[in-house]
């Protein structure tokens, strides 16, 4: 453990005498307090950069700086940044955050073509883009600026970018979220502390990782990154850096759980262990349990648009095994398909309120209505609340599928496929089979290259054999809902059109058996 | 009130639908005098928001005024309103009720202090109205000064209108009749 950890930091102030303060602000008071602490941390095993606090303020302040002087209008203007693995851009997206402008977070992994039509999306909705890189800044002007302005330090999150035309929510919350009270943050509900050392594992384009690495930033936590996914390396940064406090996705999870067979000293620093964006397997979310004790795993279950969250701690999932938790500030209602509400115990459409009524969910009008006039929003899940408002949902349409008698989840091959680097997205779904009932079919959008072989060895030496997809197909569009979730009864008609001649298909037949 | 019956309902539906913030509307006036605007928003706009545009636009008596904002307006084959399917759903009706107790008048103005700009009834809930998790953390500690009650930020949060919560309140500060 690197000895800058065993110097005593000066208290920080009891919660209650904070005032709500900018991510600049507090990046300032943490380098004037602890300037030779360590900041940020990019962990990669060998070599392992650090910057202090001293360092990260100075260096994100230049980009901060740069970024305001460069931006004319600052309602119309859109920060675009890439979310890399590398301390400079790390650096910079904070930068780019501490400046307060709009901002777009773009994923360094995605096609050119992707990122080109969200910004393309941008000016034509009349966004000027101030372009933040390592070779300096550069705008874009829109020839016929919005009338409608942005505001201050909002961060556009863009979903459903393989459904074709970008989808872009505006948020206000993450880059405001370490200058809220205390309360007002579902970390309090999850052991999280100020000045905690802290693990983000995940690209910093989505939402999920953002918001606790901008909450952790506020808050003067010890940030660490990982310059890259691996288990063992995630294990690694856990004890080498006495991590309190982690965010992971199920996909990570079962990635270190495996990597990780009988001993679990190294994670005894870990105080919270949060996971989301993906349903959690049973038996994972158990091992978990086991491993960390049920006062220590957290789950949270939301959605990109903001429009409410659910928090379920260890504790409360054994006594409701499945359930995603009860609303945080958020405000559940099952219903049925003609809108009307149902009562406990009956499976419905979940509609969630944060009351954020009125206020502006995506950047296009034309992307729908956010919320009723009630300000209840759904995102297209299926599930039903108990007696005592705990949330539990339901298999998603076509989310079980059945070969050779075993039952197989989609979800835990996407969440695999979603973890290769050579897979920018992929569904799974069942087609008939006359032997097995049904076989499996991927279709995945590659992030380059198409090799179907690589990806079936991949799967092949992480899930059994019958979870293998006897077909993976390459596509360059997998069907989302309105709901920004996957159609997966189109998805199941593109899987079964044959097209048995196509380059881009790779057939196997190990997995017939 | 009778004055209220005089409404020229036709009227009324015209300038609603002449509003940017209306996609298509109807009003109707009951035999009692109530009268009923059915609203389909143009986008994403709280009821709230488009009761206090009806009561603006309508000049009647809060207590004769109920606003429905459905996806779209309900119409019979004759092309007439159908008043059954545009009140068939409680929850997408709303009133405006003033206070009618002291408790109720001072949450409302402790309310109109963290919600500025926007017209409360006491039949709506926070949520609603638009209090998020950081509004309603503020309420609590303004609800905390004035009622001298603790009372959870969640509480608030959960409570079903600014009516049930004043009852609350009241019952909890012990004498409900001093503060009516």
């Amino acid at each position: 453990m690197p000895s800058c950890l065993n110097c005593r930091r000066p208290p920080m102030p009891a919660e209650r005498d904070r005032t709500p303060a900018s991510l600049d602000e507090r990046t300032r008071e943490h380098a004037a307090r602890t300037p030779a602490s360590p900041a940020l941390v990019m962990y990669a095993g060998d070599h392992v950069p650090v910057r202090t606090w001293a360092e990260l303020d100075r260096d994100s302040g230049t980009v901060a700086s740069a970024v305001r002087a460069a931006t004319r209008d600052p309602a119309r203007t859109v920060a675009v940044v890439a979310a890399g693995d590398a301390t400079d851009a790390v650096i910079r997206l904070i930068g780019v955050l501490r400046a307060d402008v709009p901002v777009l977070i773009t994923s360094a992994r995605a096609p050119r073509a992707e990122t080109a039509g969200v910004l393309d999306h941008l000016a034509r909705l009349g966004y000027h883009r101030l372009h933040v890189g390592d070779a300096g800044t550069w705008a874009e002007y829109a020839s016929l600026p919005s009338r409608v302005p942005l505001p201050a330090g909002s961060v556009l999150v863009s979903t459903g970018g393989s459904s074709g035309r970008p989808k872009v929510v505006v948020d206000r919350w993450i880059s405001s979220v370490g200058s809220r009270p205390r309360q007002a943050r579902p970390s309090a509900l999850m052991r999280w502390r100020a000045g905690q050392r802290q693990l983000v594992m995940g690209s910093l384009h989505h939402a999920a990782p953002l918001t606790f690495f901008t909450e952790g930033l506020s808050d003067g936590n010890t940030l660490v990154l990982l310059q890259r996914f691996d288990p063992g390396m995630a294990i690694s940064a856990i004890a080498d850096w006495s991590v309190n406090w982690a965010q992971a996705t199920p996909y990570h999870l079962r990635a270190i759980a495996s990597a990780l067979p009988g001993q679990h000293a190294g994670l005894a620093s870990l105080a919270g262990l949060l996971h989301l964006a993906a349903p959690c397997p049973e038996p994972l979310k158990r091992h978990w349990l086991g491993v960390l004790g049920p006062d220590k795993v957290f789950e949270m279950y939301g959605a990109t648009e903001g429009i409410g969250v659910t928090v379920a701690s260890g504790r409360e999932w054994l006594q409701r095994p499945g359930t995603v938790g009860r609303g945080f500030f958020t405000r559940i209602q099952i219903r049925s398909p003609a809108g009307r509400p149902l009562p406990a115990g009956e499976t419905g459409d979940v509609y969630l309120c944060a009351g954020r009524a009125g206020r502006r969910t995506y950047l296009d009008p034309a992307d729908g209505t956010g919320a009723g006039s009630d300000g209840f929003a759904t995102v297209g899940d299926q599930g039903r609340l108990d007696e005592s408002g705990y949330l539990y949902l339901a298999p998603r349409q076509l989310r079980r599928i059945q070969v050779g008698g075993e039952t197989v989840d989609p979800a835990e091959i996407e969440s695999l496929l979603a973890g290769h680097p050579g897979v920018l997205d992929a569904v799974v779904v069942g087609v008939p089979d006359e032997r097995l009932g049904e076989a499996l079919v991927a279709l995945v959008i590659p992030a380059s290259g198409r090799d179907g072989r690589l990806l079936r060895h991949y799967l092949r030496t992480r899930l059994a054999r019958h979870k293998v997809p006897r077909v993976i197909r390459f596509t360059d569009q997998i069907p989302y809902t309105e709901a920004g979730k996957v159609d997966r009864l189109r998805a199941v008609q593109m899987a079964t059109v044959t097209r048995p001649h196509s380059r881009d298909q790779d057939t196997g037949s190990g997995t017939d058996g | 009130m009778g004055e209220s019956t005089r409404l020229d309902a036709p009227e009324l539906g015209r300038k609603l639908r002449a509003n940017r913030l209306v996609r298509d509307a109807e009003v109707f006036v009951d035999d009692d005098g109530m009268i009923t605007a059915v609203l389909a928003p143009q986008g994403p706009r709280p009821g709230p928001v488009l009761r206090q545009l009806v009561r603006e636009l309508a000049d009647a008596p809060d207590g004769q005024l109920r606003v429905a904002v459905l996806p779209a307006v309900p119409r019979s084959p004759d092309g007439t309103i159908d008043r059954t399917l545009a009140l068939g759903s409680p929850d997408d009706i709303y009133l405006f009720e003033r206070p009618a107790t002291a408790a109720e008048s001072a949450l409302l103005g402790l309310v109109q202090q963290v919600l500025p700009g926007v017209a409360a009834s006491v039949t709506d809930s926070l949520p609603t109205l638009g209090a998020d998790s950081l509004v309603t953390i503020e309420l609590t500690a303004l609800i905390e000064e004035a009622f001298g009650t603790a009372v959870l930020p969640h509480e608030i949060f959960a409570a079903g209108s600014i009516r049930e919560l004043a009852a609350t309140l009241a019952d909890a500060a012990g004498d409900p009749d001093a503060l009516t």
